[in-house]
């Protein structure tokens, strides 16, 4: 038992000692991860809104190919999707989209991204806009009010109301799935943390730091957890 | 010299005939009730007065001036439609009051998006306006509340002081209470006895056999697409001339 403890105390000694080294390490790992973040949303929150249009689309062709493409995306893994997204270019077109550096890692890690949470915000978007009952369009139509008065001053805060809450859930998912980008070897903060099994500014073998990464993703991820659930108690006054 | 009248109005949904030319007129302050069975039509009539579906054919006469010819007028603008659609307002079944909005932003929404006007003391107008109505439907208490806060008696009669917001020329109804418990029903129909004693012209379908011979000038009875029989409200339900509401009128008892 003692045993335990001294070894307990020994690692403990040696975390304190390594941690400034890690923890510099594993923040600019982070700022990566952070803006891959940020970039995916940036790019998918708009495309998925266009591509929610699209599958309500009154052209059945249009609605059909995006309902496709939809299915396609969400239902294949993510990972996947990035694999193919990085390598189809080099190995099958034989053309050096990416280039080789970071640069080109977190380009083609992006454009995954964004495509593929897409088309699951785009679903969201659709089952909002669809919840909103034609009664509150008629409402507004026999009131006299015309077609934009309506969507904004009537329908849209309805909208918002049904989507905050399964928007959340899928954006805090997207804080843990970009990790998925460490397996094109983006330098986000899985990556930084297992620099330092293999050998980083003279620390070599050491696991802690990777499963330190994981107070980074909670921090984050219950951030945003009580951010949201603000938005949602703000919208809690009507029905 | 009718003050409202609808000539002829047809409708099909795909295949389907809904409406087969519905005739009727009806004269200012005068309260007119639409009974009928199940799938006679009465809502795509309601919905066709107030262009929320578009007659396939038929006229509508505002003091004996077409204003509305169905067949010519299809492709009309949005914009056209919007504005001969303020002659009147329309109450449903399901109240659809606006749920983020307090029952004085109900009210005022509107007519605030409609004005030319956008000054204070417009505004401060509306508002009052606004209040008073609510004052008539007795709800003034309620004016900062939310419509999920009301019950449904109560979001009806929000609802149509919102409709009366517009001073529409006729005022629709689509059973205005059958939405609601029984026990609620009274005070919405109080609320529309209050309205035909002060000569508002209505328009109103119902399953409220009791209500509509109390307080109507005129009722219709719509079978399979057509006014299958009209008149005084006294003779229909005493002596009504056609099977079909000899019919409807034993089923309802
Ligand atoms: N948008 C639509 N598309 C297809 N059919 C419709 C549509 N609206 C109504 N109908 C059909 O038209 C017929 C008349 O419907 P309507 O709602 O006008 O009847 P109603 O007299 O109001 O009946 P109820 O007493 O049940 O309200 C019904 O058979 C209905 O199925
Ligand atoms: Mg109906």
């Amino acid at each position: 038992m003692s045993e335990f403890f001294a070894s307990l105390a020994a690692l403990w000694e040696k975390v304190a000692q390594q941690f400034p080294t890690v923890f510099q390490a594993l923040n600019s790992g982070f700022l990566q991860t952070l803006k891959l973040f940020i970039v995916t949303l940036l790019g998918a929150l708009p495309l998925g809104l266009v591509i929610s249009f699209g599958s309500m689309a009154r052209f059945a062709p249009l609605k059909a190919v995006t309902r496709f493409v939809v299915w396609v995306v969400r239902g294949s893994p993510l990972m996947i999707q990035l694999l193919i997204v990085y390598y189809f270019p080099g190995l099958v077109l034989k053309q050096n989209w990416w280039g080789s550096g970071e640069e080109g890692r977190f380009l083609a890690a992006a454009i995954a991204f964004i495509f593929n949470y897409a088309c699951y915000f785009s679903e969201i978007y659709r089952s909002g806009i669809q919840a909103v009952p034609v009664g509150q369009q008629e409402a507004g139509q026999v009131l006299g009010m015309t077609g934009p008065q309506i969507f904004f001053r009537v329908k849209l805060l309805q909208m918002i109301k049904h989507i905050v809450p399964p928007m959340a859930n899928e954006i805090i998912t997207l804080v843990k799935d970009t990790s998925l980008a460490r397996i094109i070897a983006l330098q986000e903060v899985i990556w930084a943390g297992q620099a330092f099994m293999k050998g980083k500014s003279g620390i070599a073998g050491e696991i802690w730091p990777l499963f330190f990464t994981a107070v980074y993703y909670l921090l984050f991820s219950g951030l945003l957890t009580l951010l949201f659930n603000k938005l949602e108690k703000k919208l809690s006054y009507f029905r | 010299m009718a003050y409202f009248a609808v000539e002829n109005v047809t409708k099909s949904f795909g295949s389907t005939r809904v409406l087969k030319g519905v005739d009727f007129s009806m004269e200012k302050g005068e309260v007119l009730s639409i009974i009928g069975s199940s799938g006679s039509g009465k809502t795509t009539l309601l919905r066709g007065i107030n262009f929320l579906t578009l007659p396939d054919t038929g006229r509508f006469y505002l003091e004996d001036a077409c204003f509305f010819n169905a067949v010519k007028d299809k492709r009309l603008p949005e914009r056209e439609i919007r504005k001969k659609r303020l002659h009147f307002g329309l109450v449903f079944q399901s109240f659809n009051l606006f749920p983020q909005y307090s029952v004085l932003d109900n009210l005022c929404l509107a007519p605030r998006c409609l004005a030319q006007d956008k000054s204070k003391s417009a505004q401060e107008e509306t508002r009052s306006r606004a209040m008073d109505l609510l004052n008539r439907v007795g709800l003034a208490d309620k004016a900062g509340n939310y419509p999920c806060e009301l019950s449904g008696g109560q979001q009806q009669r929000v609802a149509i002081a919102r409709a009366l917001m517009l001073s529409p020329k006729v005022l629709c109804f689509d059973e205005p209470t059958s939405a609601l418990d029984p026990e609620l029903t009274g005070e919405v129909l109080r609320v529309l006895k209050d309205l035909a004693a002060e000569r508002i012209t209505m328009i109103i379908v119902t399953h409220e056999m009791k209500f509509a011979r109390e307080v109507s000038d005129k009722v219709i009875f719509m079978a399979d697409g057509v006014v299958a029989e009209e008149g005084d409200p006294e003779r229909l339900f005493t002596d009504p001339q056609t099977p079909r509401l000899k019919a409807f009128l034993a089923n309802t008892r």
